[in-house]
């Protein structure tokens, strides 16, 4: 499968990117326009050795194998690779040691990954909140 | 309803007087009590998650806040003439501090506008005359202001007036630092706390209330504040410090509108002090001050020794017991 | 000597901005325009002048499990940027949050650590903190990669950050305010009893914080200030 967001191929269950570090939350075999802004947001990744997961849209758990959320009935994320697979297979690029700062005067995003628009479905966001990075 | 130290909460504590503190009130004994939750200094309830040196240091910051405020408050009791509202008990429980006071059925603004000048003379008077005896105790009230003062009306119809509000409250001999800030009400605020803020130098004592006092006497005699340019001020005191006049209003009655003038004014050495103006009342109506008479509290007993235990209440005013 | 009183107000918002808080953020956002018109007239209606009104906004989630679990703005000028201010509260969405407790220790930190303003006669420094979950512990996170330095290494070293009447490294001992819309949960309970000037309004768990209308948050504010 490919990235939706940066379009590099995705490891047969891999449950993130290895490039940019997105979620994958849907088998895709056709490779995407990088460029294209997908409104769909990633599934919200569960603790590293959980077999759980949670609702992209009201966060509640959803039961193994369960096809939607009990909660709100929003379809439950159909990629269901090994977490702990998962886990071992998402390694951030390494960064180099960042400047303390004060947090409203971090750089723009000091995190593990390059700079890319967060989630895909919030631009606006981007332009008013910066990663709160290092104190 | 939640229970503190055996005062039983009618309602859930309100916080509206710019967050010092939380305040409502509470059932004991089969009396009605006003109760106040102080936001600072908390007793380190939760100490596991602090290092010991943490923790003995946020004790030491409470012990001393203890013995400061129980000295104050039983001054304040014992100075009292029965127009400063009772301090019935200070304690902490579990993390924070409360002090307890009398509660007064008070009646409402309007009510006051309404009732006659004659009456609204016997209360100003009993006022100067109580806050007097707080400044010869050696403590300034330092948050004069129209709320502080509840208006109670007695069987007979005579409404009497008790100062409230001690949370301001400071030692003359120990005023605050030119570098912390100074609580109480901007309108009400003097001319020098202004300018001691504004260059963190410089000293404040008794006559703030004064100045502070004479504002609310003119909004009891006339229902406002003394007018003054709003265009180019926003408080009383910016006006003043302008060389600007405050404008007493004209159905103020005679001397007490000089009275009023001389307790606003500008300079602290030109401003009239509660002596002087006690003086000046007694020659307006040749008779002495009449502040309401009630028996004045016996000394504040020894507080019982602090239980360490957060669940356990520690209470420092323990009853006085039979003789 | 400047002979006017300026009354400068800034404020730090930490919003818990995981799944279950759509809907307090959704009615937020429905009065970001007038939230400054409505400080101001509550601030009026007390007889207080406000010179300058400042707003921050934190948004946190959980380190483990969220993408974005602490993004931050600089301080918006109300009411010069409201506006902008209004921008950014409606690009806010409740989503993520793994476990329960969600990392509102760390957003505690950075709001502590705010750029406040050194002008005014009097100056308030008021963080509101809006959640209906508990918090982990400080440092929880901090194998993740995530995660940022220079945080406290314990909660003694934050509340060190917090201060009191004898210490105040990084927020002026008198004129901070913690206002906490928050559970009495862990460990929003040793926060609230053990550091001052903390005005609590315990939520429901799970709620969205469904208790408080927008009217009893804006009062909430005004009478910190």
């Amino acid at each position: 499968m490919y990235c939706k967001k940066c379009g590099a191929e995705i490891r047969r269950n891999a449950k993130f990117c290895a490039k940019c570090g997105t979620p994958a939350p849907v088998v895709d075999s056709v490779r995407p326009d990088p460029t294209h802004s997908d409104p769909v947001r990633p599934a919200v990744t569960p603790p590293a050795g959980s077999t759980h997961l949670f609702c992209r849209k009201c966060g509640a758990e959803i039961r193994r194998g369960a096809k939607f959320c009990a909660k709100c009935g929003e379809t439950a994320p159909s990629a269901k690779p090994s977490v702990a697979t998962a886990a071992e297979a998402y390694k951030p690029p390494v960064k180099p040691p960042e400047e303390v700062k004060k947090a409203e005067e971090a750089p723009k995003l000091i995190i593990t990954l390059p700079e890319t628009k967060s989630g895909g479905s919030n631009g606006q966001f981007d332009e008013w909140f910066s990663d709160a990075g290092d104190l | 309803m939640k229970n503190i130290n055996g005062y039983a909460l009618y309602n859930v504590l309100r916080t509206t007087n710019s967050g010092f503190s939380k305040w409502g009130f509470a059932e004991k004994g089969g009396k009605s009590h006003f109760i106040k939750e102080f936001i600072d200094p908390i007793w380190p309830v939760c100490q596991d998650m602090l290092d010991p040196a943490m923790v003995e240091h946020k004790k030491q910051i409470c012990e001393e806040y203890e013995q400061r405020s129980k000295l104050l408050y039983r001054v304040i009791n014992d100075s009292s003439d029965g127009n400063l509202v009772r301090i019935e008990d200070f304690f902490r429980w579990e993390s924070h501090y409360y002090l307890v006071m009398e509660k007064v059925d008070a009646i409402s603004l309007d009510e006051v506008r309404r009732i006659a000048v004659d009456d609204k003379l016997r209360i100003c008077k009993a006022l100067v005359h109580c806050l007097g005896r707080l400044h010869a105790a050696g403590i300034v009230h330092a948050d004069i202001k129209l709320d502080n003062i509840l208006f109670r009306k007695l069987p007979s119809g005579k409404v009497t007036a008790k100062l409230i509000d001690f949370d301001n409250c400071f030692w003359e001999k120990q005023p605050p630092k030119p570098d912390e800030e100074i609580h109480g009400d901007l309108v009400y605020m003097a001319p020098e706390t202004f300018v001691m803020m504004q260059n963190e130098e410089g000293t404040i004592d008794r006559a703030i209330d004064v100045f502070a006092l004479g504002i609310v006497f003119h909004q009891i005699f006339s229902g406002a504040l003394p007018s003054f340019d709003t265009a180019s001020y926003d408080y009383p005191f910016e006006a003043v410090l302008d060389g600007a006049r405050l404008e007493i209003s004209d159905a103020i009655p005679g001397k007490w509108r000089e009275l009023i003038a001389r307790m606003t004014e500008g300079s602290r050495e030109s401003r009239i002090n509660l002596r002087e103006a006690e003086a000046i009342l007694k020659g307006e109506s040749g008779k002495p001050s009449e502040p309401e008479t009630v028996p004045v509290p016996g000394p504040i007993p020894e507080p019982a020794t602090p239980v360490e235990t957060p669940a356990e209440p520690t209470s420092f005013f323990a009853p006085a017991g039979d003789l | 000597m400047a002979l006017k009183m300026t009354y400068n107000v800034d404020m730090c918002f930490c919003i818990d901005a995981t799944g279950s808080m759509g809907p307090v953020i959704s009615r937020v956002k429905e009065n970001a325009l007038s939230f400054y018109k409505d400080v101001t007239q509550e601030m009026e209606r007390k007889q207080k002048s406000l010179n300058s009104m400042r707003v921050r906004v934190i948004v946190f989630r959980d380190y483990v499990a969220d993408e974005e679990p602490m993004m931050a703005t600089k301080f918006f000028e109300l009411p010069a940027q409201a506006a902008q201010f209004e921008a950014c509260i409606n690009s806010i969405e409740a989503k993520g949050g793994g476990d329960e407790p969600e990392d509102g220790l760390e957003a505690l930190a950075y709001a502590i650590r705010s750029d406040w303003t050194k002008e005014g006669t009097k100056r308030r420094n008021v963080i509101v903190v809006w959640t209906d979950a508990s918090t982990h512990e400080i440092g929880y996170a901090k194998s993740q990669p995530k995660y940022p330095k220079g945080m406290p290494k314990d909660f003694n070293e934050l509340t060190q950050w917090w201060g009191d009447s004898q210490m105040e490294p990084y927020i002026k001992n008198a004129a901070k305010r913690l206002v906490l819309f928050a559970p009495n949960a862990p460990y929003w309970q040793h926060v609230t009893s053990t550091w001052n000037n903390v005005i609590h309004y315990p939520s429901t768990a799970g709620k969205g914080l469904a208790e408080y209308t927008y009217k009893e948050i804006v009062d909430a504010i005004c009478n910190s200030i």
